[in-house]
C-alpha cells in the first residue's frame, strides 16, 4: 500500500515517535523510580537468560526426550540472545545514571524457578515453565508502564514487553493453547511461585 | 530528573507540533491542552481498535478463523475501554476506523494487512505511552499494546506457515501432536528481535489522525 502523507501530516505523525528520543537526549532518563525499576528488570532478564540457557542445554543433551521439536528449540535458542540483549539494555541505563550494573538474578525468584524446574521432565513441561517465566516478566513490565516517567525508560520497557508478549503467544501456540492471554488475567505476580 | 518531568517535556513537544507548530514553542500550549491531548490520544486509539476489528473480520475462514473472531472481539473490548475513558475526560467517543490507514482494509492479502495494522497499533501505543498524562489512559494503552503484540505474533506465525515451501497447515489452536512437524522458523518469527523494532512515522497514527473536532 502507498500511504499518501503530506509533509504536515508526516510531521505530526512523527511527533510522538521522535519525542522520546529528543527528550532522552536532553535529560538522560527518568528519576529514581525509573532506575529502581531498571535494576529490577535487569535482574529478571538475567534470570531469563540463565533459565533459557539451561533449558537449551537440557534439550540438546536429550534430557527431555530424544525428539526435540525444531520450533521449540529455535525459540529457546532465540530467547537466550534476546533476553541477554534486554539485560544489557537495562544495565546500560543503570550505568548511564551512575548506578551499579545488575549481574545476578533475584534470589527468591531464582529459587522458586529452580524448584519448578525439578519437575520438568519433557519438552511440553519445559515450554510451560518458560511460558510462566515470560508471563512473569511481562506482568512486571505491564504493571510498571503506567508509572514510569522517563520517555527512555518507558519506551525501553514497552519495546521489551512487546517482544515478551510475542514470545508468550508463540509458546502458548506451541503448547496447543489459545495464543492470547486470558482476559482479565491476574494482575498480581504469581508465576514463579504458582 | 523527576519522573513526570520527562513525560511533561514530551507532551509539550507534541502539543507544540500539533497545535501552534514549531513557531509556537514548547511552552505555548494553551490551558486545558493536556486533557485535550489525552482525549485525542484516546479517540485515535479507539479508531485504531475499530480498524483492527475490521481487519480481523476480513481474515479468511480457515485454520485462523476462530482466533480471528477472538482477536476481533478483544479489539472491540479495547475500543469500548478507550471510549469510556474518553467520555470520563469530557471528550466524544470515536467509533469509526482510523481514516489514515483505512486503505489497508482494501489490501488483497488480508493476513498481511492485519499484521501491518497490529504493528501500527503497537507502535502508536508505545509512542503515546511517553506522552499521555492521564494514568488510566496509560493503563489502557499498555494493555491494548500487549494484546496487539500477541495478535501480531500469531499473524507472523501464520505468515511463516503460509510461505512458499511450508507444508504444515495453520491451525489455531495447534493439535499438540503436530508440534514436532512445525518448522524452526515458527520459533523465531515472533519476536524477530529482542527490542521490538519501531516503524517509521508512516506507520504511527498521530494523535490528530483519529481525533474528533
Amino acid at each position: 500500500m502507498t500511504l499518501d502523507l503530506s509533509r504536515r501530516r508526516l510531521l505530526a505523525a512523527g511527533a510522538a515517535a521522535v519525542v522520546a528520543g529528543a527528550c532522552s537526549e536532553r535529560d538522560g532518563g527518568g528519576g529514581d523510580v525509573d532506575l529502581d525499576f531498571a535494576a529490577g528488570a535487569a535482574g529478571i532478564e538475567r534470570l531469563a537468560v540463565d533459565h533459557f540457557t539451561g533449558t537449551g542445554r537440557l534439550l540438546t543433551d536429550g534430557k527431555l526426550g530424544a525428539l526435540v521439536p525444531p520450533a521449540l528449540a529455535a525459540l529457546v535458542a532465540n530467547a537466550v540472545g534476546q533476553h541477554r540483549q534486554a539485560h544489557d539494555a537495562w544495565n546500560k541505563v543503570l550505568a548511564g545514571a551512575g548506578r551499579a550494573e545488575v549481574t545476578a538474578s533475584p534470589a527468591k525468584a531464582q529459587e522458586a524457578l529452580n524448584a519448578a524446574g525439578l519437575r520438568v521432565t519433557d519438552v511440553l513441561a519445559a515450554a510451560a515453565l518458560a511460558l510462566r517465566l515470560e508471563d512473569y516478566a511481562c506482568q512486571t513490565y505491564q504493571r510498571a508502564l503506567p508509572t514510569l516517567g522517563g520517555p527512555e525508560t518507558t519506551t525501553l520497557a514497552a519495546r521489551l514487553n512487546v517482544a515478551g508478549q510475542q514470545r508468550q503467544a508463540v509458546l502458548r501456540y506451541l503448547l496447543g493453547r489459545n495464543p492470547l492471554a486470558g482476559a482479565g488475567a491476574d494482575p498480581h505476580l504469581r508465576l514463579i511461585t504458582g | 530528573m523527576h519522573t513526570d518531568e520527562g513525560r511533561g517535556l514530551a507532551r509539550r513537544h507534541v502539543l507544540a507540533l500539533l497545535g501552534g507548530g514549531i513557531l509556537g514553542g514548547p511552552l505555548a500550549a494553551p490551558a486545558g491542552a493536556d486533557t485535550a491531548l489525552d482525549v485525542r490520544i484516546l479517540q485515535t486509539a479507539s479508531s485504531l481498535e475499530a480498524l483492527a476489528e475490521a481487519a480481523c473480520a476480513r481474515l479468511p475462514a480457515d485454520g485462523l478463523s476462530g482466533f480471528a473472531r477472538d482477536a476481533g472481539r478483544r479489539h472491540a473490548e479495547h475500543k469500548q475501554a478507550f471510549q469510556s475513558q474518553t467520555s470520563t475526560l469530557g471528550g466524544r467517543s470515536q467509533d469509526a476506523p482510523n481514516p489514515r490507514f483505512l486503505l489497508l482494509l482494501e489490501e488483497p492479502d488480508p493476513l498481511a494487512a492485519a499484521a501491518t495494522i497490529e504493528k501500527v497499533l503497537v507502535d502508536t501505543y508505545i509512542s503515546n505511552l511517553t506522552v499521555a498524562g492521564d494514568r488510566r489512559a496509560r493503563e489502557l494503552l499498555a494493555a491494548a499494546m500487549a494484546g496487539a503484540a500477541q495478535h501480531l505474533a500469531v499473524f507472523r506465525v501464520a505468515g511463516a506457515l503460509a510461505a512458499p515451501g511450508s507444508t504444515q497447515p495453520l491451525a489455531v489452536p495447534l493439535p499438540v501432536a503436530d508440534l514436532p512437524k512445525l518448522p524452526s522458523t515458527v520459533g523465531t518469527v515472533a519476536p524477530p528481535e529482542a527490542l521490538h523494532a519501531m516503524g517509521g512515522p508512516e506507520l504511527i497514527a498521530d494523535p490528530a489522525s483519529g481525533a474528533l473536532g
